[in-house]
């Protein structure tokens, strides 16, 4: 098992993300205060260290650069903040990535699934990807459920691919719009909505069991469910 | 420690600089034009003199007499001088008796002088006169005195005159800086005033009651925003707690808690969102400029964010399409997310099956413009400027409130305002263009 750091003062903020991080397969230590973070972060061996910036004692980017001086464990800071100034100051002092709260906690395990990932080295991306009879061959773009060949745009396989690849994941409606469309910001409109509706109707509509869910306020998921 | 400069205090002292200098200058002049006058009346007193004794001695060269008599005969009609005559081997030949006629003070002016026209033994006497000046000498420093005391009570006059003078004109001073002690933030806009109009002072109270009108307005547009905000939270905050409170109050199945927990996450989402667009809007307020990449097509964008929206289109069976295209540096992010917002707008309010057209035109050299254009019910003239102000929804009231929370063209206007340009809009005959301008930067 994993085991992940996490420094954060905020109480309420660290006990569900100790609850949300071991429920998914992470041992997890808690840190209250800048100090304890450094001893921990310089004494454990951790996978991956979250760091809130905005620490008493010490404040994140100094303890950030302490840490980096002597572990090349990687870093995704949190912070309440959104100057972009900061995000630079927090990637320049060698976070390894940036999340700002409000954050699902969706996108924050995507994040750090991500990081662990990159932490082992890409591995070799399949090219071609199943979820129960639903098919996707990336080479030849073609997508078939239970064998029969459906017609996709190039923005419905894009996206379909995103589901695929983080199949039993849930995907905001952000994520989905930064990925797939390249909009990087919190879209007001129902635009996603909309096309994820589509796409299911492509693929889900005239089959069974059905694979692309809705997870209310959260966003979207592809599985099969054993129900 | 120092004190603050005073126009008061350094316009008076030079005031009285000025006229001691002023004073001064033509008293002395006075003085010494009349010093150089007794000092000419002096010399002419002497040379008459001169003639008068060579004339003695000439006549008395003449009638054989003696000189030292005719002297002393002489001697009464000149009181105030004092004669000595001295011969060549320096004996006294005459000298004035010791009378008071001609004891003299020891402000003396003397002339030494051998008489002219007169033969040998004669001419090698030695005359010397004296003649008192001394009342010549007081009168000198009576004038003095005079002047002196005129210059000093003259300035000290001239200066407690300006004093007075100079603190009754800056009275409106203070009577503005009581003024402005007394404005607060709601009472702004009655502004302040120097009571009747002082040339000098009006254009700085115009500019300053100018000022206090647009705190004014901004404050007053603060104060609504704040309560707007307000407004906008309660909702999904009544919504979180009342819920929350109904599910809690009995025992109920995991799914329907489950339920509860998702309307709930729904709502916050929501709160989050309005939370993000706030900070990018007074971000936006704070001047935070756009950071402007390379050049771009901006119609190539714009078909991009189109794709994004394609499904969205297709739904209400709009067609749309760009128009036009421009080449500029913008921030990308932005412009994709201003053009977005323009879109979901137009996609909301166009007719079922009509068209979308995203326009993009470069207006001259500095600026260009991008709106798009729908076909939908027209916005009243009294509402077409307000479609940007933050929380505004038009007459469709809460319809789609939980699709968007109405900050969407205030977010335009704020991406346009990072690129020093505007907003505009515009709606007649079933058509309605919304849209904004972006200044162009010229690569330096």
């Amino acid at each position: 098992m994993l085991r992940l750091l996490v420094i954060e003062d905020e109480a309420k903020t660290a006990h569900f993300l100790r609850q949300g991080l071991n429920e998914n397969g992470y041992v997890v230590d808690v840190a209250r205060d800048g100090e304890e973070g450094r001893r921990l972060a310089l004494a454990g061996d951790h996978a991956l260290i979250l760091l809130d910036v905005m620490l008493p004692g010490i404040d994140g980017f100094t303890l950030l650069g302490e840490i980096r001086q002597q572990r090349p464990t990687p870093v995704l800071m949190l912070t309440a903040r959104e100057a972009v100034e900061d995000r630079v100051r927090g990637l320049q002092a060698g976070a390894d990535d940036y999340l700002i709260k409000p954050y699902s906690f969706a996108e924050l395990l995507a994040r750090i699934q991500a990081l662990l990932r990159r932490g082992r080295g890409a591995a070799l991306r399949p090219t071609k990807l199943s979820v129960c009879d639903l098919e996707l061959d990336l080479d030849t773009r073609r997508v078939t459920r239970a064998g029969q060949r459906l017609e996709l745009t190039p923005k419905e396989f894009k996206l379909l691919t995103l589901f695929m690849r983080r199949s039993g994941q849930v995907l905001s409606r952000a994520v989905l719009a930064d990925q797939v469309w390249n909009m990087s910001f919190d879209s007001d409109s129902n635009v996603v909505e909309v096309s994820v509706r589509r796409l299911r109707a492509k693929i889900d509509d005239p089959f069974a069991p059905k694979l692309l869910h809705n997870v209310r306020g959260m966003g979207y998921v592809l599985e099969e469910r054993m129900r | 420690m120092s004190r603050a400069a005073s126009i008061q205090r350094r316009l008076s002292w030079t005031l009285v600089a000025c006229s001691v200098l002023g004073l001064a200058a033509p008293a002395v002049a006075l003085y010494a034009a009349i010093a150089w006058k007794l000092e000419r009346n002096h010399q002419a007193q002497l040379d008459r003199r001169v003639i008068k004794l060579s004339d003695i001695a000439q006549k008395a060269e003449r009638d054989g007499v003696d000189l030292a008599q005719r002297l002393a005969e002489y001697a009464p009609r000149r009181p105030g001088t004092r004669l000595a005559v001295f011969t060549p081997d320096a004996r006294t030949l005459y000298a004035d008796a010791d009378l008071p006629a001609h004891r003299l003070s020891d402000q003396l002016r003397t002339r030494q002088f051998t008489p002219v026209g007169v033969a040998p033994p004669m001419q090698s006497l030695h005359f010397r006169i004296d003649i008192d000046v001394a009342e010549s000498a007081e009168l000198l420093r009576w004038v003095a005195g005079m002047l002196v005391f005129g210059v000093v009570f003259g300035s000290a006059g001239i200066g407690a005159v300006a004093l007075w003078r100079l603190r009754r004109e800056l009275l409106p001073l203070k009577h503005l800086t009581q003024q402005v002690q007394g404005l607060t933030p709601g009472r702004l806009a009655t502004g302040i005033s120097s009571g009747p109009p002082i040339e000098e002072l009006q254009p700085w109270v115009e500019q300053f009651n100018a000022l206090l009108q647009r705190l004014d307005q901004a404050y007053a547009q603060l104060e609504s925003f704040n309560a707007d905000v307000a407004h906008e939270l309660r909702t999904p905050l009544n919504n979180i707690i009342g819920q929350t409170e109904v599910a809690l109050s009995r025992e109920r199945s995991a799914e329907r808690l489950r339920d509860t927990l998702s309307s709930n996450l729904e709502e916050l989402q929501r709160l989050a969102g309005i939370v993000q667009d706030m900070l990018f809007l007074s971000r936006a307020d704070r001047g935070a400029a756009a950071r402007r990449g390379k050049p771009v097509s901006l119609a190539a964008v714009a078909r991009d964010v189109l794709e994004f929206h394609e499904a969205a289109l297709e739904e209400r069976q709009l067609q749309a399409r760009v128009q036009g295209d421009a080449l500029v540096a913008v921030d990308e992010p932005l412009f994709r997310r201003a053009a977005s917002n323009l879109l979901s707008n137009a996609t909301r309010h166009g007719d079922r099956g009509s068209a979308v057209c995203v326009h993009i035109n470069l207006l001259g050299e500095d600026a260009v413009q991008v709106c798009v254009e729908n076909v939908g019910p027209p916005i009243g003239a009294e509402a077409l400027p307000r479609i940007f102000d933050r929380f505004y929804r038009g007459d469709a009231a809460r319809a789609d409130a939980e699709a968007h929370h109405g900050l969407g063209l205030a977010i335009v206007a704020a991406i346009a305002r990072m690129h020093n340009g505007h907003t505009f809009a515009r709606s007649a005959d079933g058509l309605t263009r919304i849209g904004f301008s972006m200044q162009v930067q010229r690569s330096a």
